[in-house]
């Protein structure tokens, strides 16, 4: 239906056609049939006129004879005085009785009597008795009533009259009527019509021959002129609607014939559009979509539209053939551009993947502090950067920072100064010095104003004791008892920019439990769809409220505000604990593992309480047991990563494995009423029992449980 | 862990002592159905006992419906605390004669 209606130029030439030959059959039938109208309206008149003429020559000439023939007496003489008398006589009943309204078949008959009775006299005795009608006239003047009816029979006369004028009273006293007396309009000898003022003027005043053109027919009207003198008039009257009727099966031929003429000719317009104007448009705009398909396809080759006229259709086709050529030829230099941009696009991503691999992917563990990291690069390569080592003096080094852009420039010159701070920090330099002899070193060469902020850490174990410079960075947060605060408050330069700009390092007394997060600017200006910062107060919030491990919260905290919103920037993180801590990866675990974890762990919070220690072994078991009986049956390389941290006498041991997924804490612990026939379930309801607390999370496809447990009698 | 297991007097002695987990109840299951103890009375001593996990409870569960088919006593001595809380937790203590 759509495609039905859709306004195409050929539907539009084929309306326009119709339209123009409606309105030529319009204007031509109009034409035609006025100029058929008053053609036959002249000669109608004309007859008309003639008729009049020759009745009354006719008359005249009847007149001059003595005697005519047959009859009685000479017409007009004889008949019009001996119809004067009886008129004369009987004028006001005349009157009464011819201007009287016919309306029913009584009325005639009555009308009828009357004048019969009237003019009895005046058609001889021997018509005496008989009742009156034409024939009576008849038999007195056959001449002159045949040569009325003669003239009369012509096609659209209704009749013919002869009466003479009483100026004084202006009646038209009729003497004979050519028309059938049963007639309603039958004028009866001797009655009267009162005479019309444009007849009066022009036929009786001026005794000319005269015509009118009535409603639907004319009157013609001639003086009867006998030795100079006007005695009576004839008159005739002629029906135009007879006539056009008659003609009107011509009229319709010719309304036909013009039709069909016009449909012939708009058919051969059409053809002629069509073969001439429409056959070019098609073949160009089927080009067009060859064109397009094959584009669709993936193929891009020009198509010729082949149209030989030389019209603006040939002008319009050259153009988009050569159109087509020049896209074909762009088409092309994008493809080898694009091949170039994949290159390079795929040499980035494994430049990102060589930058990433040159951070370290393990936690550290000293004696008393633990060190993680978590790195989730955005798109682009980025410039985000971290470390951590022990330095050649046995301190416990950390750093990190964010080089200013994105893309090659800032990875390279991430290099660069990932390099020159650790060759630095191993040399066992200060905090302020690693800062100042690397800003120093990035100073050198470096022409695309590149920067970098970072914050730099030693931490000396043996005395509890954090010295830090920051570069320009983000301020890390201090998670202490549960409150998260800002350090670092006064910033030095940026690396990079000032060459002999002074680092002045700051000091930290570190307590046992105490958490620094660094992070670089990817996770407090990560934005969610609104637009809005995820920002420090939610840093702040998270860090404070966060459960299991703080990274893997701080992350998903960033994400779940951020929602559909694209990660712009990378968002990196390093947390500093001061907690002991032990990492044991199992691969492949099996049930003679769990001992081995469960002598390692005991080893590892030596020194506390013996019962609660059993009670921490009995959830080890419980653990390992079901992660060897169910949870990796579907896993080609099984592994746990187990962290345990001791913060003074609380234990929080963290279980990352690669298994199926699936929440231990939503398993359903069967109702205690009958114990004895408890099968699963025991276990866990023991885990929840014995533990302070449980979380479990499922964090980049792994799933994450975290216990905690007071080891303190 | 170390276990010993004697019949004297309808009464099977069983004495454990250390952990009580997946893989060394395992090993006493093992042990028990070596030993021909139908229809006699269990005297559990849980002296040296560490600790018992749901492997264990286990274990102790199913000694203890066939006692009870049997019309038999299981008896259960010298529980360290962890093991009182465990069974405790589970629901255990109700139904065990320990002692």
């Amino acid at each position: 239906m759509k495609k039905f209606l859709k306004p195409t130029i050929r539907k539009k030439i084929v309306l326009l056609s119709a339209l123009l030959s409606i309105l030529l059959i319009a204007v031509s039938v109009t034409v035609s049939s006025a100029i058929f109208v008053s053609r036959i309206k002249k000669d109608a008149q004309t007859q008309c006129r003639t008729s009049c003429e020759m009745l009354g020559e006719y008359l005249s000439e009847l007149e001059m004879q003595t005697t005519v023939s047959g009859s009685m007496a000479p017409f007009i003489t004889y008949y019009k005085q001996n119809l004067n008398d009886i008129y004369a006589n009987n004028r006001e009943e005349i009157e009464e009785m011819s201007l009287k309204e016919i309306n029913s078949p009584d009325d005639l008959a009555e009308k009828k009597s009357f004048f019969t009775e009237l003019t009895s006299g005046l058609f001889g005795s021997g018509m005496m008795g008989l009742s009156y009608d034409k024939s009576s006239f008849r038999n007195l003047y056959p001449e002159v009533l045949a040569e009325m009816e003669r003239l009369a029979s012509a096609e659209g006369f209704i009749n013919c009259k002869v009466f003479y004028y009483d100026a004084e009273h202006n009646n038209m006293v009729f003497m004979c009527d050519s028309t059938y007396t049963t007639s309603v309009t039958y004028s009866y000898p001797g009655s009267i019509e009162k005479t019309d003022e444009k007849i009066k003027t022009d036929v009786i005043l001026k005794g000319g021959v005269a015509d009118f053109s009535l409603d639907d027919y004319f009157m013609g009207y001639a003086p009867v002129v006998i030795e100079n003198e006007t005695v009576a008039y004839v008159s005739f009257k002629y029906s135009i609607d007879h006539l056009v009727n008659n003609e009107k099966e011509f009229i319709w031929m010719l309304v036909g014939i013009m039709l069909g003429a016009s449909v012939v000719i708009v058919l051969v317009y059409l053809f002629l559009a069509d073969r001439w104007l429409m056959k070019n448009v098609t073949k160009l705009s089927d080009a067009a979509r060859k064109f397009t398909s094959h584009m669709n396809e993936g193929e891009i080759v020009p198509v010729d539209a082949e149209i030989r006229t030389n019209d603006e259709i040939k002008d319009l086709s050259d153009d988009f053939f050569a159109l087509q050529n020049k896209v074909a030829a762009y088409s092309e230099d994008i493809a080898k551009k694009s091949a170039e941009e994949e290159r390079i696009l795929a040499e980035l991503n494994i430049a990102s993947k060589i930058q990433l691999q040159s951070l370290p992917d393990k936690p550290l563990s000293t004696d008393s502090a633990r060190i993680s990291s978590f790195i989730k690069p955005a798109k682009e390569v980025g410039g985000d950067l971290f470390d951590y080592f022990f330095t050649d003096e046995g301190k416990v080094f950390f750093t990190i920072a964010d080089v200013s852009g994105k893309g090659v420039p800032a990875a390279l010159f991430m290099m660069r100064g990932k390099e020159i701070i650790r060759s630095c920090a191993k040399a066992g330099m200060s905090a302020a010095k690693i800062a100042e002899t690397a800003n120093a070193e990035l100073c050198k060469n470096n022409k695309e104003g590149l920067f970098i902020t970072a914050f730099i850490g030693v931490y000396d174990e043996k005395a509890k004791r954090l010295t830090y410079v920051r570069a320009g960075h983000e301020q890390p947060f201090l998670l202490r008892d549960g409150v998260a605060e800002k350090i670092g408050e006064e910033s030095n330069a940026l690396l990079g920019v000032f060459d002999d700009a002074p680092f002045i390092s700051e000091t930290l007394e570190i307590r046992s439990g105490d958490k620094i997060l660094l992070y670089t600017d990817g996770l407090n200006e990560g934005i969610n769809e609104k637009n809005e910062e995820f920002g420090y107060d939610r840093i702040k919030e998270t860090l404070e409220n966060a459960s299991g491990e703080i990274l893997a919260a701080a992350y998903e905290a960033e994400k779940a505000f951020a929602g559909a919103a694209e990660q712009f920037d990378d968002i990196t993180m390093v947390l500093f604990e001061c907690v002991k801590s032990d990492t044991i990866a199992l691969h492949s675990p099996t049930y003679d593992d769990i001992p081995v974890v469960t002598d390692r762990i005991n080893a590892f919070v030596q020194g506390l309480d013996p019962h609660k220690i059993s009670e921490l072994d009995v959830i080890l078991d419980e653990i390992l047991n079901n992660y060897v009986s169910y949870a990796f049956d579907a896993v080609k390389k099984p592994q746990i990563d187990i962290e345990a941290r001791l913060d003074r006498d609380v234990v929080q041991l963290s279980f990352v494995d690669n298994g199926a997924l699936f929440d231990p804490l939503q398993q359903q612990t069967p109702a205690a009423t009958n114990v004895l026939d408890r099968q699963g379930g025991l276990g866990i309801t023991l885990v929840k029992s014995l533990s302070d607390s449980i979380h479990y999370r499922v964090f980049e496809g792994k799933n994450h449980l975290t216990i905690t447990k007071t080891l303190k009698g | 862990m170390q276990s010993t297991i004697k019949k004297e007097n309808g009464v099977l002695n069983v004495a454990v002592s250390g952990r009580l987990d997946t893989v060394t109840s395992a090993e006493l299951k093992g042990k028990l159905d070596e030993i021909e103890y139908e229809n006699v009375d269990i005297d559990f001593d849980f002296t040296g006992v560490e600790y018992i996990s749901s492997a264990g409870l286990r274990l102790v569960i199913a000694l203890q419906k066939e006692a009870t088919e049997t019309g038999n006593k299981l008896v259960i001595k010298n529980i360290n605390k962890v093991v009182a809380e465990v069974f405790k937790v589970s629901g255990l203590d109700k139904i065990l004669t320990i002692v």
